[in-house]
């Protein structure tokens, strides 16, 4: 069971950089870097290249330190930072090795490793956590497949899996849709949507890839820095701090998925006969291969906002396919509040 | 003919000796391999070798001096991998012509003395005695208890450093562990197998086991049962057929790889 958190207010610093600066081999990569990211803004870091945003991203994790000036994650100089379990960090996949004898369910349980259950042995409680964390993102029916052995999109999954077992408050993504389909990258948007919208999380993300992102972070970087540009999205006005159970947010999306399927066979029954291609489509999200008809209890307990996501939805992004639905621009990514934070 | 075997009491002290050591050599192995670090065993065990020379020069039992000779190394290894970074297995390979320098000097140095350097070259597991079983048994329930406590963080360290750092965990340390633990293992594995041959029970056990194809729990306990299985069978056929049985024991293990890798290709 996912511990409820009740001591996190909103709007709290998550990540502060103070005039960071950062050179390698002479070369200098970050200068002069300010930037706060507050709680459940979600961050997209985008730059060319060698702009420095694995870099940065390897400074707030601590894996590199800066030459000058200060990093707080929560508060905290990230010298004395000793709550990692705060953070949970999906790697690049070619950071994985894929040979590595590991299943799925060893990787997803391995979220759940670090200083704190050093010395601790895991029990039922544990097993019951993964299981639930692999169910979420709909990777259970995997838990035996050696990670090396899945599609992009399957890893892509278990790296997120592991990452939120812990039930982070701050999801680091380090460039997570390269090497994947556009289809599967479009569920993947979709899920990180969901997340950002119902959950109290706040997210930092590093892509290169700024076409992918604009139509959802806006095209205007709140922040800009040499090649870097910093894009936000805040949902501080969405269901204030509402949902602390995460596996419980992507049930939800699952749900919502599989209604969406449903409504779509239904709509290819209506006329003659269930066009093939609908249904070869659909078998490519493994939610959706499950039987529809017994999920409408589960969707029904949803809150009415997936509803309203759903007709809010139609007329807005008429390029989209109904289940796709994207969330409401009521938030305005482009009309962002000025916020003193932001330099 | 063979039960008989089991009543010498060389033979019974050589079967405890194989099997101590078969049983934590590859728990160490495993995430050596998977940290493309196969090559440690070798460098750790010639240094052992020379650290076993100075002892059989200096009167001083060659088995204690190996071991203090292979915690050095390993703690050199450790430094010297910081100081060479993303060349890792450069400072193995500096410190491996190190060992083999050392010991050659130590055995040409000792060839008045009447040093028996093909034992520890090519090991003696039938000449173990009572001290020699009772270091092997100290280290080896040393060994696998460090292994089972530190056990998950093995596996993230190996399967990625760098989410074991963001988790807080002390790879630093959780690195020398290891690096410390195989000196261990190779130090008192040396009289039986070797020092040319003991890396071959950290890592073909392991190669084993990866063929299988299977997760990490499974990958770990079926190579040390692959590495038990050629202990006990590779010392019951060198004496069969007469065979030196180190050599035994490490072509049986190469004998089940390839049968693996044949059937693992037949199932394709």
């Amino acid at each position: 069971m996912q511990a409820v958190r009740t001591d996190v207010g909103c709007h709290e610093p998550v990540v502060s950089i103070h005039d960071l600066h950062f050179s390698y081999d002479r070369k200098t990569v970050l200068k002069d870097v300010n930037f706060t990211v507050l709680q459940r803004d979600f961050v997209g870091l985008i730059g060319p290249n060698g702009a420095g945003k694995t870099t940065l991203l390897r400074m707030i994790v601590g894996l590199l330190k800066p030459d000058r000036g200060e990093i707080r994650l929560f508060g905290q100089p990230i010298g004395q930072f000793k709550d990692w379990n705060k953070i949970g960090y999906v790697p690049q996949r070619s950071a994985i090795n894929t040979l590595f004898p590991a299943t799925v369910k060893e990787v997803v349980m391995s979220g759940l490793y670090g200083r704190g259950a050093m010395f601790s042995r895991f029990g039922r409680a544990e097993h019951t956590q993964c299981e639930e964390a692999m169910e979420a993102l709909g990777i259970e029916h995997l838990h035996n497949r050696l990670i090396g052995k899945l599609s992009g999109g399957q890893q892509q999954r278990a790296l997120l899996a592991r990452a939120l077992i812990r039930n982070p408050e701050l999801l680091i993504l380090d460039e997570p849709t390269v090497g994947i389909d556009a289809e599967t990258q479009e569920a993947f948007f979709h899920m990180i949507r969901h997340m950002h919208r119902h959950h109290n999380i706040t997210f930092l993300m590093v892509s290169h890839d700024l076409p992918q992102w604009t139509n959802w972070l806006g095209d205007v970087p709140v922040y800009r820095n040499g090649g870097l540009e910093f894009y936000v999205r805040h949902s501080h006005d969405a269901d204030v701090c509402s949902e602390n159970n995460w596996t419980h947010t992507l049930r939800q999306l699952r749900a919502q998925e599989r209604a969406g399927a449903f409504d779509r066979q239904m709509d290819a029954l209506s006329p003659e006969t269930p066009t093939d291609s609908e249904t070869s489509s659909n078998s490519n999200e493994p939610t959706n291969s499950k039987e529809p008809a017994n999920l409408e209890g589960t969707a029904n307990t949803e809150e009415p906002m997936d509803l309203q996501e759903g007709v809010a939805n139609s007329p807005k992004e008429p390029a989209n396919p109904p289940d796709e639905s994207e969330e409401p621009d009521t938030q305005n990514p482009r009309k962002r509040p000025e916020s003193p934070v932001y330099n | 003919m063979i039960t008989d075997l089991f009543e010498y009491s060389f033979f019974q002290r050589a079967l405890v000796g194989g099997v101590l050591v078969a049983l934590v050599a590859p728990l160490v192995g495993v995430p050596i391999v998977l940290r493309r670090l196969s090559m440690i065993g070798d460098t750790l065990a010639h240094v052992t070798i020379a650290g076993a020379a100075l002892g059989l020069l200096i009167n001083m039992y060659p088995l204690g001096v190996g071991l203090v000779f292979a915690l050095l190394a390993a703690l050199a290894i450790e430094k010297l991998r910081s100081a060479y970074r993303g060349y890792a297995e450069l400072s193995i390979a500096i410190l491996m012509s190190g060992g083999v320098a050392l010991a050659s000097i130590l055995f040409t140095y000792g060839r008045g003395f009447n040093m028996n350097v093909s034992s520890y070259l090519f090991g003696s597991i039938l000449s173990l005695d009572a001290v020699d079983l009772g270091l092997m048994a100290a280290v080896a329930v040393l060994v696998f208890a460090a292994v089972m406590v530190f056990r998950k963080e093995l596996f993230l360290i190996a399967f990625d450093e760098e989410a074991a750092a963001v988790s807080g965990l002390p790879t630093a340390w959780i690195n020398m562990l290891l690096t410390v633990l195989t000196a261990l293992v190779v130090s008192i594995a040396i009289k039986a197998m070797g020092g040319l041959l003991v890396s071959a029970l950290l890592t073909v056990p392991v190669a084993c086991s990866l063929a299988l194809g299977k997760g990490f729990r499974t990958t770990v306990w079926s190579s040390v049962l692959f590495a038990e299985i050629a202990v006990v069978g590779g010392l019951c056929l060198a004496w069969v057929w007469d065979l030196a049985p180190s050599g035994t024991i490490v072509l049986l293990l190469i004998v089940m790889l390839v049968v693996l890798l044949a059937v693992r290709r037949l199932k394709r």
